[in-house]
């Protein structure tokens, strides 16, 4: 390539743009009409471009507009910020949008630095001031950490889609069961699992099995015990021969996770026939699938992934 | 009466629910389309949504109004997205195989679109496949930039303001962008004359 023509490259992106200033464009054309690699630059990223029209835009899923709102309201009721946080955001919004304020406030702050350099001796009479204005940062700090739940997020390393090699071919709907809530994981693995009852009727609500009744479900080890988590989620299995939901099984937590209190490990999965699981050497995915083989049903196969979270 | 979007953010400011309801009305499918985009399935697209009304919220007083709220909204979306995205890319150890099938989705729907009209071209539907593919395996400042100038048609300096960098930066990653996409597409790319 010509020194020339990597110089004129450089420019056209922005040449079939229309981004270039008249001068560099009248120079590009100019170069492009004697330098046939460089019209073929332009006709390839011009191509580039009229292909990047089929790009497949994403839409959200049908029904999912009129959720999403009813569950924003919801986390915005039930989760206000607490009034020393809506105190300080509306006191630094007000300094913020008061120029003359702000600058008085500056004014102040600049004065209470310089004012130990310019007077030595006060420094010390100062220092507890400046210690207290530290622990007060300190603490509002702490306390906003305290707040970002996205924290828990970075104990979570795993999904349950890495452990389960499902083929794509029949995950016609994949759907998380992820709350809209912030910080949900959390707040919800506190949630003892009181009775069986209260656990199938979320079950119901969140994974829109309809067909999924009452007198089909059997719960395996022992769940109605509200003292112990351990002890409290094991197994709830859908003797239903419907052909399109056939169980719903709530995998049993291991002490160690409860105590960590995270969701390193999938909690639970909905499965209708026919089964599709391949097993892995590692130990945690043999875990994983030893409890969807404790699944007293033929044939399973994975429908949607409900990803880190309890049910 | 229509209210505009001055008196919107107005009125959130003063704690009206209805003009967030109005808001997210206007902007949903513009804030899932970006954060889909980013995060490249539908779980954590949702997520991004969430943080990034919440975060409207909580810091529309913020918001001084010096620059469009779309804009506004634009930056809040792409730092929410791009936070997780780098976020999942520190803890995970290797790609998710799960995340693939989440890909696909729009090809799952398109699929149903080939069941239901058998005379649709298939090479269409490849084309269609091999082009999402090609633009969500760029790297993320280079997908960035395509998604906000090429799908979202943004000139290059509010996508510098978006981006919080030099109007010359996004200017190069455009270039190296179409450059990458351009090889990738080779094949389409060389074989036939897309031009208008």
């Amino acid at each position: 390539m010509k020194p020339r023509c990597r110089s004129i490259q450089r420019y056209l992106s922005d040449y079939i743009d229309c981004t270039l200033s008249r001068r560099q464009t009248v120079t590009v054309a100019q170069h492009l009409r004697f330098c046939h690699g460089c019209r073929d630059e332009v006709k390839f990223l011009r191509n580039t471009k009229a292909l990047l029209h089929y790009y497949v835009s994403p839409t959200p899923p049908n029904g999912y507009d009129g959720i999403f709102w009813q569950q924003l309201q919801q986390v915005i009721e039930e989760n206000p910020r607490p009034t020393w946080w809506r105190v300080i955001v509306r006191s630094l919004s007000f300094v913020w949008g008061n120029p003359q304020v702000f600058d008085r406030c500056c004014y102040f702050l600049n004065s209470l630095i310089r004012h130990p350099i310019q007077w030595g001796w006060r420094w010390t009479r100062l220092s507890p001031a400046y210690a207290v204005i530290f622990l007060v940062t300190l603490a509002t700090l702490l306390m906003y950490q305290s707040f970002q739940t996205d924290r828990n997020d970075s104990l979570n390393p795993t999904s349950l889609s890495q452990f389960l090699n499902a083929s794509p071919s029949y995950l016609t709907h994949v759907e998380g069961n992820r709350k809209l809530v912030r910080g949900n994981r959390k707040k919800i693995a506190r949630i003892p699992p009181s009775s069986p009852e209260q656990f199938e009727h979320k079950t119901l609500r969140q994974s829109n099995l309809t067909d999924l009744t009452t007198k089909n479900l059997d719960w395996k080890g022992n769940p109605a015990s509200s003292g112990d988590d351990s002890q409290g989620l094991k197994e709830l299995t859908a003797h239903d021969t419907s052909s399109d939901s056939l169980a719903f099984a709530q995998l049993s937590t291991p002490d160690s996770i409860l105590a960590r209190e995270d969701f390193a490990l999938p909690l639970g999965v909905v499965v209708t026939p026919p089964v599709k699981f391949e097993r892995e050497p590692n130990q945690l995915n043999s875990f994983v699938i030893k409890m969807l083989v404790d699944v007293p049903l033929p044939d399973l196969s994975l429908a949607k992934v409900y990803d880190s979270v309890k049910l | 009466m229509e209210r505009t979007e001055v008196l919107l953010i107005e009125d959130l400011r003063a704690g009206d629910m209805t003009a967030l309801a109005v808001l997210v009305e206007k902007y949903k499918r513009l804030v899932y389309r970006i954060a889909f985009q980013i995060t490249k399935n539908h779980e954590d697209a949702n997520d991004v949504m969430q943080d990034t009304f919440l975060k409207v919220y909580e810091s529309i007083h913020s918001f001084r109004q010096e620059s469009a709220f779309e804009t506004w909204l634009y930056r809040i979306v792409v730092n929410q997205a791009m936070n997780l995205v780098k976020r999942q890319e520190r803890r995970r150890e290797s790609p998710l195989s799960g995340t693939t099938e989440i890909q696909i989705r729009p090809d799952l729907k398109q699929a149903s679109d080939l069941r239901n009209n058998p005379h649709v071209n298939v090479e269409r539907k490849e084309l269609q496949r091999q082009v999402t593919q090609a633009v969500n395996s760029l790297p993320m400042k280079h997908r960035m930039v395509v998604i906000l100038h090429e799908f979202e048609g943004l000139t290059h300096p509010k996508i510098a303001s978006i981006l919080n960098c030099s109007e010359g930066t996004v200017r190069s990653r455009l270039h190296y962008a179409r450059k990458k996409l351009r090889d990738r597409l080779k094949s389409y790319v060389e074989l036939t004359d897309l031009s208008p």
